[in-house]
């Protein structure tokens, strides 16, 4: 188990190499000279322009740019955005927590939603509710969610004004957002739980258990379900990666700050170090949403663990 | 719950959360993220707005562009034009307690020139006149190494408004995220890409004569909300959870102000309106004649209609309404007129097969580019490639990110690009027609036109610049060298309760003044 540990954190270690380093060289693929664009009418005087260049070290080789910029990761400080006017780490302090919000209570109601929607269909199966909730299922799946969003403020926030437009960290103006995002999940998650739940239910044990004369109850909760539980982890872990991705058109409906926006406000002005930097931390808590489902896997199912 | 009370709890909710906006309170719905409040550092016009309620410049532009006391109570400019002398207001302390006096100016000109400083706009602002003297306790010298006739009027951008010098001194490179000035608002807060909160100054009573307003301001609080999402700023402001609304869109400015339920403040922004410089050093653009088929080939008042719902005024020359030198009778130098276009083709040797112009074996093809997050300029460019492909050019149109679009205009690899410029005076030509400037667009100058613009800028007589100014507009629109396109303007909308918001000249929002109804 220990090793088996040693070596995820491993991988999220080289996969958090692998994408700064490509990052970096991405961006400065890309056509167009950050200088110029920050300095305005002042690029006219070129002493201005190189000063500013050196400031921000891009007069220097790329190889010793990125290993300058590696060096000061590891001392923690992820530089000074000069888009922003302010260092990048307070940048990330400012609008992470919001996303982190956004996501949380998006993946809860994405699953929550699924799993009662799933549950019923598979219970249900080949009857009405079965057909209803997969039709909602595929529904769900094909509404883009800026549409959904501009409809969902329409309705409860202008209409009926229960909500913000503009969406804060408060309550009022987390819940659209919120929705919104898990809307576009809740689908996908409905259908995988309902085959899972499905397939479960054909196993050999669970007619055992149905045999010796268990409950209905509780043949579902202690066989069906959990053996159901395993693979829906495994979405789930994949799911935080669309959920975090899904933020950057959710806060951009909603006018939320996040880390989504201020990695396309970035990417727009060329914000080289707010860019490395945010996609770094997109990359680590992707990563490490998996490591965490991995960890889980033991705890549904044993065998899993004593390998 | 039954569902009897299901209603009655759902209409007590909504009547505890509508309520939100306090009676003095005002919630801006704004439309652009700010990348500093340090009128120095910053690099975006949209911050403007916010900094003239928090610092006070000078002077203070009226609408009309006047020139009005403010921190300045009076002046006077030397007969050799090179010298002007501030008598500063005696009775006026920042936010934080300093007294704002000659050596306060001082310390602030000193800031704006300091090597690393970074400054931006203001810097240009100043000129050629970037050495401050106090000559008193409340009397400071501005001198200049040439006459700089733009002067007065940019002294009242909010660029250069003045800043506690203990703030420059305590928080350095921090000092946009404490911006301290002796505006009719102080900051509270920022966070960063959501709201920008600030509150009335009580000791504020040195308005600027002309608003008629003694006293601190009648506003309490404002949160500036940064909405830059069209749609949702629209949405916010009709719920009633912003009480103003900058740029609003077109299509919602016709609708709602159909409506009758709002105010209307259609901000003027001065400078060179939008428009699209056309590149003069680039295939086939760099003969005249093409130039001035797309002249003709492009119907201002259709594009509007075409890119933006026809809600803005169109405009036929560089300068905007209002200013300095505008020229009122150019709207009659280039009527849309596609055959004329097509004549002039003909006579620059493109021979029509009925499809495509070609000349030597080369098709007449130009590339039209704009920003890609900026709908309007993409709307824009869309429909000027429209009207010429109606005659038969190949026009191509790319959006490009704005570092991009910068470096290719520089470089001068685009024909056309609808873009802004802002400015209070009429030198603001100089940053598109100088030679080696920046933004010279359409990589094309003039011997004549370089002269009349250093003529402009050193004549003092107000009469005799206007006519320098004329003949500038008459060079530009003669050469073809830049398509105006329209006027510059920021569509606020404010709710019926709210009044008394204005603009200093150039088109910066004030809340100075404003008050909301009971």
């Amino acid at each position: 188990m220990l090793s088996y540990v040693a070596g995820r954190l491993a991988a999220i270690v080289a996969l958090a190499f692998g994408i700064s380093g490509l990052v970096f060289l991405m961006l400065r693929l890309i056509p167009g000279d950050p200088v110029m664009a920050l300095l305005g009418t002042q690029a006219a005087n070129p002493e201005v322009v190189e000063r500013l260049r050196r400031q921000l070290g891009l007069d220097e080789s790329m190889a010793s740019q990125y290993v300058t910029w590696l060096g000061n990761l590891f001392r923690g400080d992820f530089g000074y955005s000069y888009g922003q006017q302010r260092p990048v780490s307070e940048l990330i302090a400012a609008n992470f927590p919001a996303t982190l919000q956004l996501t949380v209570c998006a993946l809860f109601l994405s699953v929550l939603l699924g799993l009662a929607i799933g549950i019923v269909a598979a219970l249900k199966r080949n009857r009405a509710a079965d057909t209803l909730g997969m039709g909602l299922a595929l529904a769900l799946m094909s509404i883009p969610s800026f549409w959904l969003g501009l409809l969902l403020i329409l309705l409860f926030a202008v209409t009926w004004p229960i909500f913000d437009v503009v969406g804060g960290t408060g309550f009022k103006g987390v819940v659209l957002p919120a929705v919104t995002l898990a809307l576009g999940t809740v689908g996908f998650n409905a259908r995988f739980i309902r085959s899972s739940v499905l397939s479960a239910q054909t196993q050999k044990h669970v007619i055992t258990a149905r045999a010796k004369g268990l409950s209905r109850a509780t043949v579902f909760l202690r066989h069906v379900l959990r053996n159901s539980l395993l693979p829906i982890l495994t979405v789930v872990g994949i799911q935080v990666g669309n959920l975090l991705s899904g933020t950057v058109v959710v806060e951009t409906v909603f006018s939320r700050p996040g880390l989504g926006r201020l990695l396309v406000d970035a990417i727009l002005s060329k914000d080289y170090l707010t860019v490395q930097a945010v996609v770094l931390i997109i990359a680590v808590i992707y990563a490490g949403a998996n490591f965490v489902v991995d960890l889980c896997y033991p705890l549904l199912d044993p065998r899993i663990a004593r390998r | 719950m039954t569902s009897r009370k299901l209603p009655a709890l759902l209409a007590a909710a909504g009547l505890c959360l509508s309520g939100t906006a306090h009676a003095n309170e005002l919630v801006v719905g704004w439309a652009e993220t700010n990348d500093t409040l340090n009128p120095v550092t910053t690099g975006k016009r949209n911050v403007g707005p916010i900094l003239s309620n928090i610092f006070d410049t000078l002077v203070w532009i009226s609408p009309d562009f006047e020139v009005e006391p403010l921190l300045a109570e009076s002046w006077t400019v030397s007969d050799d034009g090179l010298t002007y002398v501030f008598k500063l207001r005696e009775d006026v302390t920042f936010h934080d307690g300093t007294p704002f006096n000659a050596a306060a100016v001082v310390s602030n000109v000193e800031y704006i020139t300091g090597e690393n400083t970074q400054s931006k706009i203001s810097l240009g602002l100043l000129g050629p006149c970037a050495h401050a003297e106090a000559t008193g306790e409340y009397e400071v010298t501005f001198t200049c190494d040439e006459i700089y006739a733009p002067l007065l009027a940019q002294m009242g951008e909010p660029y250069l408004g003045m800043q506690s010098p203990a703030a420059i001194e305590e928080y350095g490179a921090e000092l946009g995220q404490h911006p301290v000035g002796t505006g009719p608002f102080k900051f509270v807060s920022w966070t960063p890409s959501q709201s920008i909160v600030l509150e009335k100054n009580p000791d504020y009573n040195w308005m600027a004569a002309s608003l008629g307003h003694d006293g601190p301001a009648a506003i309490d609080k404002i949160t500036f909300q940064i909405v830059p999402n069209p749609q949702s700023r629209v949405q916010q402001f009709q719920s009633g959870q912003s009480q103003v609304m900058q740029q609003t869109p077109g299509l919602y400015w016709k609708t709602l102000t159909a409506s009758g339920k709002y105010t209307e403040l259609p901000v003027e922004i001065s400078g060179l309106g939008i428009f699209a410089p056309i590149n003069a050093s680039l295939f086939p653009t760099d003969d005249i004649l093409v130039r001035k088929a797309i002249m003709y080939a492009v119907d201002q008042k259709a594009l509007i209609q075409l890119a933006e719902a026809g809600v803005y005024p169109p405009s036929y020359t560089p300068l905007s309404v209002g200013m300095l030198g505008h020229d009122e009778d150019a709207e009659g130098k280039y009527p849309y007129d596609p055959e004329k276009a097509k004549s002039l083709l003909t006579e620059a040797g493109w021979e029509f097969d009925g499809t495509t112009w070609t000349k030597d074996g080369k098709t007449l093809s130009v590339k039209i580019t704009a920003i890609s997050g900026k709908a309007h300029y993409m709307a824009q460019a869309q429909a000027i490639q429209g009207f010429l492909s109606e005659i038969g050019f190949d026009a191509q149109f790319e959006a490009l990110n704005a570092p991009a679009w910068l470096d290719l205009n520089i470089d001068g690899g685009s024909t056309l690009t609808p873009s802004q410029y802002i400015g209070v005076d009429p030198d603001a030509l100089h940053f598109w027609f100088l030679p080696d400037q920046y933004f010279n667009w359409s990589h094309w100058t003039n011997d004549e036109l370089t002269d009349l613009i250093y003529q402009g800028r050193s004549e003092l007589d107000h009469g005799k610049r206007a006519a320098i100014y004329q003949k500038i507009q008459d060079i530009l629109l003669d050469n073809a060298v830049i398509l105006p396109i329209r006027q510059n303007l920021d569509l606020t909308l404010a709710d019926k309760s709210v009044t008394g918001i204005t603009w200093s000249g150039g088109g910066f929002q004030y809340f100075g003044a404003a008050s909301i109804a009971e």
